[in-house]
């Protein structure tokens, strides 16, 4: 229920909230430093106390318990929440069964490196290289993975990174846990309930597993618990040394607070944040944090918010505690090699929270908090959490569409655009409970997942689109691997009759494609099975306890995987010039395309290159031709992801948002038949290719008439809008077109070219500028030389014409 | 190729150090690298027997790494076993990593961090790994380590 009389909270400034404004300024001020606690410690625990006999479920569980136990309690700022994700204030996570080696072969090198440096100390990599990496070599989940099934070609091939990434090699995030049951019930129920399930069984071998589950789960929720009770203990401690008074007496509370949750079920709306951040910490020590989201927070967190505000809690105490909630989840960056950096790098955690939208019975669900957030969300200006703002055309009001054109005009990126009756709708085709589809949250950059009960890993595989439009053009080989037979042989494009067979030749390459990249994506579940349960996010998510089972083992009551592709744009509108110059008007031959680009358009081709750009028939117009091709491709893709299992027994769903990853493919890839040139960024996740969508209103229409039952992972439409010619009503109109449109999702930058080329100039006037990439944010000046070119030559529309203002 | 005794008959300790040394530099900055894996390999053996600092890196470690030209030039094995390097001019395929390279330019390119061209590598299709990945960060770590120390980078 809505009660603020200003739902803008003008009254409440930065500095009239000095300790987020203080906190802020040693946010950007802050190096970020290689952490080396937690590897330490799972290395520590596996070379000793660990016992290889017991089932995988328990040896994780006793890790983890010994991992929380362990875990150094630091209180290191004023803020008002206790608990950091690492030892460090900005931490770099190291994930020794993950990919923390990868970084091996830069130790000495990884804090002077031009991009994104990290802090470490001589003595921190003498102990990572002689002590730590040299236990894991054979024991990370990639080489289990390979090891078990032989090298097989699926992850030979996702090694020669222009074809796919299957991201569980990192982690299993990318899912929302149920942190209603941490406030509703606190941990010590929960264990409870574990208990009393493990004593009900008999002892069956299904009894066994189930027990060893209970087990583990109790095990690492008392770890949970312990830590906790250490950060109290170090709470008391720097009280009773602190001078100020004020400081001492917050001291004093958050040993408190500390005491009771998130063992005990909070009291209050601190006590709430704080258990909710604890378990985050919790979750973070099992699986790297690669949009491990946050779910509804202003649905979760309200009835403590209003029990407060009842209480006396004013509102700028309730924006300064969100506040001090957004900068701890800000307080960890991503592991990310030279490599890494090079192609995909500036990604954050894109952890999501979710705000407004509608209820489980389908009535408008904002709230006062929801504007509290959002005021939080607009004064600090941060990258991490990425929040997302639900929208259902007359069911939430006008004026809060409004008030999230303003938070988006003042932040120039954030909060991002969902459609309540489009995402409700996608989840319903997946066979969620209409109930549950409506209690959706965003998962990582945009995709919806019934909150807390959903694994869906919607991020597990990364597609590049243009490999199977390069396989089938060469007859299954690729211009990057040369002369290796990667996909099926099959007859070169050059000696194709008709576009119905080169169709069939994409079909073909695709259908290739996905089986490699699903039965990589299912190996890597297994080993994920065989040696890294995941207790602590199974005991926070729905079902698990219910049916006895680990996430990783299908436990959660929805069990899905999420595809997301790259490069949609630029394959529809190559497909569609196949069709249109070489089969329909034959203007030219497809022998004479593929010299086109070979020679990267260049020479004789410039011209030929010019009538293909200059072509109407484009994703993102009017053109019929383009909009067949983009459904025909939408649908094989849908269908054919659809008819393949996990390993969980769920369904694969295919989505449309790309990180950065649709730059760094895109620099790897020739040019295209579309007329993009060589080492151009792709367009990003379902948006036109920059340039070819002249005008804003076809450009909605032509994304908000795809068939969203086929977009179940969701989508990111990336539009760029002129601040000058931003005014909220207009922008707010746009939105809302969209979405009776039946629009699933959009996002905005409300930034001009002449600003974005300053700050790649002057990155150092620019440190906290943040954009939005593919779904999720990004501090400018951290994104890699392609990525800031894709965002600097986004379509800008001008909202005063509708037109998209000419780049150069 | 590989012939260490020859590079350094008659050399004292410090001395042959030095020469392996230098040996390694020179090869980074020729233009075709041509020597790069045969200078670094050797220079590497010499510090494993020489300094038992770096010979820290090989304790208790085992691993068999072969490098390969796509011309085939060179195939290079190399063993590592309880402290000790062993490097043989044949192949295997019972190895942890191979590694394929199209030249001595590509292969530095690949394995040392100072002046990567990382884009480079992969667009021209230089340098492919095949098998364990983690082997192939083990021995990155012990090469960049022998530049960085040479050229007195180290942190």
């Amino acid at each position: 229920m809505v009660t603020l009389d200003d739902l803008s909270l003008k009254d409440v400034t930065l500095d009239r909230l000095p300790r987020l404004k203080r906190l802020r300024e040693l946010h950007f001020a802050t190096r970020t430093e290689i952490c080396v606690e937690l590897p330490r410690n799972i290395t520590h625990y596996m070379k000793h106390p660990d016992n290889p006999a017991d089932s995988p479920e328990l040896r994780a569980g006793k890790l983890y318990k010994y991992v929380m136990e362990n875990k150094r309690p630091v209180i290191a700022d004023e803020n008002l929440l206790a608990g950091t994700t690492t030892a460090r204030t900005i931490g770099v996570v190291l994930y020794p069964d993950f990919m923390a080696l990868s970084i091996w072969p830069e130790l000495e090198t990884i804090s002077r490196r031009k991009k994104n440096p990290f802090g470490i100390t001589r003595a921190e990599i003498d102990e990572l290289n002689f002590d730590i990496f040299p236990y894991w070599p054979d024991r990370t989940i990639q080489e289990v993975a390979r090891k078990d099934n032989g090298n097989p070609l699926c992850q030979r091939i996702m090694e020669r990174i222009v074809f796919y990434i299957a991201t569980k090699v990192y982690c299993i995030s990318h899912t929302v846990p149920n942190y209603a049951m941490v406030v509703e019930r606190g941990l010590l129920d929960i264990i409870r309930e574990a208990r009393e399930r493990e004593l009900s069984l008999g002892g069956s071998k299904e009894d066994r597993a189930k027990k060893d589950f209970y087990q583990a789960a109790q095990l690492s929720l008392s770890g949970v618990i312990s830590y906790a009770a250490n950060l109290s203990r170090e709470a008391e401690r720097l009280a009773a040394k602190e001078v100020d008074t004020k400081r001492r007496q917050e001291l004093l509370e958050m040993a408190e607070v500390c005491k009771r949750v998130p063992a005990g079920r909070p009291r209050t709306f601190r006590e709430a944040l704080n258990a909710i951040w604890i378990c985050k910490i919790a979750l973070h020590q099992e699986n790297a944090n690669v949009a491990l989201s946050l779910g509804r927070l202003d649905q979760v967190l309200y009835p403590f918010y209003a029990e407060d505000i009842k209480r006396g809690m004013t509102l700028a105490e309730a924006v300064e505690l969100i506040g001090c909630f957004w900068l701890k989840i800000a307080d960890h960056v991503p592991l990310s090699p030279e490599t890494g950096e090079e192609l995909f790098g500036g990604s954050g955690s894109n952890q999501a929270v979710t705000l407004g939208g509608v209820d489980i019975k389908g009535a408008d669900a904002v709230n006062d908090l929801t504007y509290v957030v959002l005021k939080a969300t607009e004064l600090l200006r941060l990258r991490d959490p990425n929040v997302n703002a639900r929208y259902y055309p007359q069911v939430t009001k006008k004026e809060y569409l409004d008030r999230l054109c303003e938070v988006n005009i003042n932040t120039g990126a954030t909060p991002c655009f969902h459609n309540d009756a489009s995402a409700v709708e996608a989840l319903s085709g997946q066979g969620v409970s209409l109930e549950h589809a409506r209690d959706y949250s965003s998962v990582g950059c945009v995709e919806p997942s019934s909150s807390g009960r959903t694994y869906g890993h919607t991020g597990c595989i990364l597609m590049n689109l243009t490999s199977a439009l390069e396989m089938a053009l060469w007859g299954g080989k690729h211009r990057l691997t040369e002369d290796e037979q990667i996909g099926p042989k099959i007859k070169p494009a050059v000696a194709m009759t008709s576009f119905a067979e080169f169709k069939k030749a994409m079909e073909t390459q695709l259908g290739w494609l996905i089986d490699q990249v699903v039965t990589l994506n299912n190996n890597l579940g297994r080993a994920h099975q065989k040696i890294h349960p995941t207790p602590m996010l199974s005991a926070l998510m729905e079902g698990c306890l219910e049916k006895g089972k680990d996430v990783i083992s299908g436990g959660a009551t929805y069990n899905s995987s999420g595809a997301a592709m790259i490069g949609l744009a630029d394959v529809v509108d190559s497909v569609t010039a196949i069709q249109e110059f070489i089969f329909d008007k034959k203007k030219f031959t497809m022998a004479e395309m593929i010299s086109a680009i070979n020679a990267d358009w260049s020479g004789p081709y410039k011209k030929l290159q010019a009538m293909v750009k200059a072509s109407p028939e484009k994703f993102g117009t009017d053109s019929r031709m383009a909009k067949a091709n983009a459904d025909w491709l939408i649908g094989f893709l849908h269908d054919t992801f659809q008819g393949k299992e996990n390993y969980r027994g769920g369904k694969y769903t295919v989505g449309y948002w790309t990180m950065t990853n649709h730059a760094g493919f895109g620099a790897l890839t020739g040019a295209l038949p579309s007329g993009r040139m060589k080492n151009e960024p792709f367009a990003s996740g379902i948006t036109p290719v920059s340039g070819s969508a002249p005008v804003l209103t076809s450009c909605l229409n032509f994304v908000a008439r795809l068939d969203h039952t086929r977009i179940a992972d969701g989508h990111a439409l990336n539009l760029k809008y002129t601040p000058s010619t931003t005014t909220m009503s207009r922008f707010a109109n746009t939105v809302e077109a969209f979405f009776k449109m039946g629009g699933l999702q959009v996002q905005f930058n409300i930034i001009d070219r002449k600003t974005l080329e300053d700050a790649r100039k002057y990155p150092e006037k620019y440190p906290d500028l943040f954009v939005r990439v593919s779904g999720y944010t990004a501090y400018f000046k951290d994104l890699n030389p392609h990525m800031q070119q894709e965002i600097i030559t986004r379509a800008e529309y001008d909202l005063a014409t509708g037109e998209e203002q000419k780049y150069g | 190729m590989f012939d260490i005794e020859r590079l350094i008959s008659g050399l004292s300790v410090d001395k042959a150090l030095d020469r392996l040394g230098e040996r390694f530099l020179k090869s980074l900055e020729d233009e075709t690298a041509e020597t790069f894996l045969e200078a670094l390999l050797a220079f590497m053996k010499i510090k494993f027997m020489l300094d038992p600092a770096y010979r820290k890196n090989i304790e208790k470690f085992r691993g068999s790494y072969q490098f390969r030209s796509r011309d085939g030039g060179v195939a290079v094995l190399v063993k590592f076993e309880d402290g000790d390097m062993k490097i043989r001019e044949k192949t295997s395929d019972d190895v942890n990593v191979t590694v394929s390279f199209k030249d001595g330019r590509a292969l530095m390119n690949f394995l040392l961090s100072a002046n990567r061209d990382i884009l480079r590598g992969l667009l021209n299709n230089e340098v492919l790994v095949a098998g364990n990945l983690n082997y192939m960060y083990k021995f990155g770590f012990m090469a960049n380590h022998l530049q960085l120390e040479l050229t007195g980078n180290l942190p």
